[in-house]
């Protein structure tokens, strides 16, 4: 019995210490970084100044009064939103049908990776010129109004647009997620419900998705995140315009802390967009963990 | 359980490697900094041989804000010169996009340049100053080579000088001589006499104005401020003090009306439009004029450099009334933080740039107007400009007066107006909101 005691704490020692090196790291440029960026958030710190005050929650109060603050925050979800679907659905088609081909599979894989591997405000820079130059050209060669000026140029269409560009980009990696988990699907299941007279969609319904669920959760838990933290796109494409319309948090932000001299108003507003994106992963994580293969 | 043993002794012994590792760092940044007290020992040597008898050369970064590419090759051909003259002295200019942005996070980290650009009249410079960042420059002899009444807007709150004005700026209308004198039309001084030749390009298919209000709304709109409302900037300042409202002013009514016929002329993907597109389309003949900064020229001529172009100041309603928006362009400045042997050279570096020549080469190669004495400006084309200056009916940039966050606010409210358009009253409203919010 004592030699088992030793055993287990010994093994919690290896074990502590081998994530030790880590917890240091992640301490270091991580936790220690959100609460000095928390402690800001009570302040009145202008980015320059060398001193400042204590003010408790006013910076809080002041946002929760900020119509510009409401405005960017709902701006941020329909991103988010946007993202969300966009990147699932074409992440998730594309896996399937990259899954299904018999030829030349790697190659095609690695084709459908490479946005993956270009910087996002090298993509953004590049669209920018084809949202400008190219697009109003076809939409006066084939007669199409809403494609005679530049998807950015408008309220209505820049949100829409800047996400594109994000989907774009982002689908690579969910893509390579989704195939791994594909591929741990039994074959033998498909082969049965195949000679019970299965539709493609209810092997899908009943046996990929099920066995897809947690690789589905991580994609959404990447995908939600990422929208509601993106800035590189909105902000190579448009600096949050025409018109605030796609000025996502990040760029209000960004904008307040180096711009407006507002360096604590700016932490009290990452602050919130940390606490909004704990929840929603906390929520979400919750209600993708039931069903699904592994947790039946 | 030997295995166990072994493996917790092992990562107990990496775990001591790495903080080993980094008390070792530790040694190294404290023998380093051992090594900068030498430096600085050294530099206290090395200040008895300035011109480079010693051998010894010092580097020194030059965090230049006007990312244009003309104003960094007229900086870049300067420090050229210099460093012949100075063999001693190494200057690397340095220019990243949103360089304003970048400078603040930079000085929030105690990381200054040791050279650097600024606006001297802004607030945010005089912030700065307050804050001590900036070294003390009054009574230095490149001083007496600055034009008086450009230095005259510099000082500090404190009295005391910052920065060496070197160039001033300014927003004018750039129009094609050719499409005028093509066209058999005149340089017009009035709003009226404006309307009238956009009117006149229009009825010969030619666009008349190139707007860039992806990213451009805010200097049109300062310029625009300045020239139809004599006293716009003044009132602007009173919103954000809380003592008065633009809705119902009649003045601002006035205003909104104009902007909205100003858009009539303009390009029909404005809003897609950014400032280098503007400037590659004037530059390329597709419209006959644009409301640009004085620091569009080079690009222009860049983008162009047979285009035959010149400028006019952006008319108000009457002559008497037309104000030009000027004032001090980028500054050179010195970071308090500097060292002894930065600081000496820095100031080596800012009295050669005040010399006549080298400013007269400067301001040819960039195109802008220089401020040090003797120099002329070398297009005669901007000269109607530079004695419209000269004449005194001027006004500064907004962020003189009004506080950055709320000018910058206000770009993205008159960016909603000009887009949207809807009734002048609620673009009032709206620019009263702006205000109240971004003045909080």
């Amino acid at each position: 019995m004592k030699k088992s005691r030793r055993e287990s704490t010994a093994d919690k020692l290896t074990n502590l210490l081998f994530t030790l090196p880590a917890v240091i790291l992640y301490t270091i440029f991580f936790i220690y970084a959100v609460f000095v960026g928390i402690n800001y958030s009570f302040t009145d710190w202008d980015g320059i100044g060398k001193t400042y005050s204590y003010i408790g929650f006013t910076n809080y109060i002041n946002l929760f009064q900020n119509q510009f603050f409401w405005s960017s925050m709902g701006i941020t979800l329909k991103y988010a939103l946007m993202l969300v679907v966009g990147v699932m659905s074409v992440s998730l088609v594309l896996a399937l049908s990259l899954n299904s081909i018999k030829r030349l599979k790697t190659l095609t894989k690695s084709i459908f990776f490479v946005p993956a591997m270009i910087g996002g405000v090298t993509i953004a820079l590049i669209f920018d010129q084809i949202y400008y130059r190219l697009l109003p050209s076809v939409g006066e060669a084939f007669g199409i109004s809403w494609l005679m000026q530049s998807p950015l140029a408008s309220t209505q269409t820049a949100l829409p647009a800047v996400v594109f560009v994000n989907v774009w980009q982002a689908v690579a990696m969910p893509t390579l997620i989704f195939i791994a988990g594909l591929q741990s699907v039994p074959q033998d299941l498909y082969e049965s419900a195949m000679l019970d007279g299965a539709t493609v969609f209810n092997r899908f319904r009943y046996i990929t998705f099920p066995y897809l669920m947690p690789t589905f959760t991580i994609n959404l838990v990447l995908a939600i995140k990422s929208g509601i933290t993106s800035f590189d796109y909105a902000y190579a494409l448009t600096a949050g315009g025409p018109s605030r319309s796609t000025t996502v948090i990040g760029i209000l932000i960004y904008n307040d802390a180096f711009n407006n001299m507002k360096f604590s108003q700016a932490n009290a507003e990452a602050v919130i967009l940390f606490i909004l994106i704990a929840l929603l992963s906390l929520l979400q994580i919750k209600i993708s963990s039931k069903g699904g293969v592994n947790q039946v | 359980m030997k295995k166990r043993m072994f493996t917790a002794l092992l990562c107990a012994l990496l775990v001591s490697a790495a903080i080993t590792g980094c008390s070792s760092g530790t040694t190294t940044s404290s023998s380093a900094a051992a090594d900068g007290e030498s430096a600085a020992g050294d530099a206290s040597q090395a200040e008895e041989s300035t011109d480079g008898a010693s051998g010894e050369v010092i580097e020194l970064e030059f965090f230049q804000q006007q990312g244009e590419e003309a104003i960094q090759a007229g900086y870049e051909a300067v420090i050229a010169d210099f460093e012949k003259e100075y063999p001693n002295i190494n200057i690397t200019q340095n220019t990243v996009p949103d360089a304003a942005k970048v400078l603040t996070s930079r000085i929030a980290t105690d990381d200054c340049p040791p050279v650097l650009t600024d606006w001297p009249t802004q607030m945010q410079f005089k912030e700065k100053v307050k804050n001590g960042y900036y070294e003390k420059l009054t009574g230095q002899d490149f001083f007496d080579q600055v034009n008086e009444s450009y230095l005259a807007m510099t000082p500090a709150d404190d009295g005391e000088y910052y920065a060496m004005p070197y160039a001033s700026n300014y927003m004018a209308v750039f129009y094609n001589i050719d499409m005028f004198e093509e066209n058999n039309i005149e340089i017009p001084t009035t709003w009226d006499e404006f309307i009238a030749v956009c009117d006149a390009f229009q009825e010969k298919g030619i666009t008349p104005l190139n707007f860039p209000l992806k990213d451009g709304v805010g200097h049109i709109f300062q310029a625009t401020t300045v020239a139809f409302l004599p006293e716009g900037i003044e009132q602007l300042a009173a919103v954000q003090n809380g003592e008065a409202k633009l809705a119902g002013n009649e003045d601002w009514m006035e205003y909104g009306n104009m902007m909205i016929k100003l858009m009539e002329y303009g390009n029909s993907d404005a809003f897609g439009m950014s400032t280098t597109n503007m400037q590659e389309a004037f530059a390329n003949g597709q419209c006959a004029m644009i409301i640009s900064g004085s620091y569009g020229r080079g690009n222009i001529i860049l983008a162009n450099p047979d285009l035959n172009f010149g400028a006019f100041v952006l008319p108000g309603l009457t002559e008497d009334t037309t104000n030009c928006l000027t004032g001090v362009n980028a500054a050179q400045c010195i970071s308090a933080s500097a060292s002894d042997e930065e600081k000496e050279a820095a100031l080596t570096f800012l009295n050669y740039l005040s010399r006549t020549e080298v400013a007269q080469k400067w301001s040819d190669e960039t195109g802008e107007p220089s401020i040090i004495k003797g120099t002329t400006y070398a297009d005669s084309n901007f000269q109607p400009v530079l004695d419209f200056i000269n004449g005194g009916q001027v006004h500064d940039w907004m962020a003189s007066t009004l506080d950055n966050n709320v000018v910058n606010e206000m770009y993205n409210t008159v960016q909603s107006f000009l887009l949207d358009k809807p009734s002048v009253d609620v673009f009032l409203q709206n620019m009263d909101t702006t205000i109240e919010i971004a003045a909080q």
